[in-house]
């Protein structure tokens, strides 16, 4: 099926939820960009993209390259290193610069989306994996709990990527009861 | 859920106001016989109308959940006792103002450092909770320094180092303003708010 068919298929039901996704390493960046597409120009609503993977340049680039409109997202970097390592702002983004950085994350997360206008937006969280390489799993499976109880209490899309890794098995499976949608892309 | 709320309260209120207006109103010729006298009824009504008040207010506060209520009414309780009895150990009410400032002072500096202790290092939420923390600190010591001034009747010459420290604590809050003001503008998000709203509504006149 493609991807798009079925993000529709799992995600069009609900105008709230929070979703996890796992993603094949060798589609991940496809697969995100699609997810992107699909929210800002399919269901038509501005949101969030919080990265912790790639930096917002080559992010914002890949999104423009499909197409996607990004002047509707706001985009948390928390990979690209600022000089004196302290949190940056620019027009387009918002650099917290270390994603071990949790409670700057949390923040920035709860100030963009009360920021975004209208009762439709997303949150889009890339990803787990590198939250993990940074983080102790417990720590990383409380910060995703308390961004699920978030998500809720913000009444967004909420998309938690991950990728599928074996070693990554028994953490999903745990975080898989704070989610609504479970998704193997 | 709200229409018990609601109905607590009312209840509540009625049946103190009720007593409270009993009370004050008492004569003992109303009844033939005297436990009290209208003295001592009309304090008791006064008491029961703070009552009233200060149970209002709480069930208020906590919606209605009688357990926290309970709660509430036996901590207010216990400060009132405390301050009573430390007011009849402590002769001077200096002292006791000052012991009394120097407990919240404590408290707030207990609350901070749980704060920032939680916030993910090199977080500028823990930046700026530091900050806040040496305020307070600076406060504090500001405040033993200028009651050990009075407690030991020291001469005018200790007053030259209060002002250092007054200096001292407002040069922290200067700091911590600016922090704060710093947060503000890195996490504040309304100019990208504006450019969502603009490009959402470009968006729909396309559509149109």
């Amino acid at each position: 099926m493609d991807l798009k068919e079925e993000l529709k298929k799992k995600l069009s039901s609900s105008s709230e939820y929070v979703a996890l996704a796992t993603v094949e390493p060798k589609n991940y960046q496809a697969t995100n960009i699609e997810i992107i597409s699909y929210l800002v120009s399919d269901e038509k609503i501005p949101g969030v993209y919080v990265t912790l993977n790639k930096p917002f340049s080559y992010v914002e680039r890949a999104l423009i390259n499909r197409k996607v409109d990004t002047d509707v997202i706001v985009f948390i970097d928390a990979v690209t290193k600022i000089a004196g390592g302290s949190v940056e702002k620019t027009k387009k983004c918002l650099y917290i610069g270390n994603p071990e950085n949790l409670s700057d994350i949390s923040m920035a997360m709860d100030q963009a989306i009360s920021a975004i206008p209208g009762d439709q937006k997303f949150l889009f969280f890339d990803s787990l994996d590198t939250l993990l390489l940074y983080n102790k799993p417990q720590t990383v499976a409380k910060f995703i709990h308390f961004l699920s109880g978030k998500m809720r209490i913000w009444k967004i899309r909420g998309i938690i990527i991950s990728l599928s890794k074996a070693s990554n098995r028994e953490l999903i499976d745990d975080l898989m009861q704070f989610c609504d949608i479970s998704m193997e892309l | 859920m709200e229409k018990e709320f609601v109905k607590k309260t009312v209840l509540t209120g009625a049946l103190f106001l009720l007593l409270a207006m009993v009370l004050v109103n008492y004569k003992p010729e109303m009844t033939g016989f005297s436990i009290f006298d209208g003295t001592s009824a009309k304090q008791i009504g006064m008491g029961l109308l703070f009552l009233a008040a200060v149970t209002l207010l709480f069930i208020m506060l906590n919606k209605g959940k009688t357990k926290e209520v309970i709660k509430n009414i036996l901590g207010a309780a216990a400060i009132l006792i405390g301050v009573y009895a430390a007011s009849t150990l402590i002769p001077s009410a200096d002292m006791l103002i000052a012991a009394l400032s120097l407990t919240f002072g404590i408290m707030a500096l207990i609350w901070v450092w749980r704060a920032k202790n939680a916030f993910s290092m090199g977080s500028q939420l823990r930046d700026f909770t530091g900050s806040f923390l040496s305020c307070l600190v600076a406060v504090l010591i500001f405040s033993l320094y200028d009651n050990a001034i009075a407690i030991f009747s020291l001469d005018s010459s200790w007053a030259y180092g209060k002002y250092v420290l007054i200096t001292i604590a407002y040069i922290n809050f200067a700091v911590t303003a600016y922090k704060m003001r710093k947060l503000g503008d890195v996490f504040g998000f309304s100019e990208q708010s504006l450019k969502i709203k603009k490009a959402m509504k470009a968006r729909m006149q396309r559509t149109r």
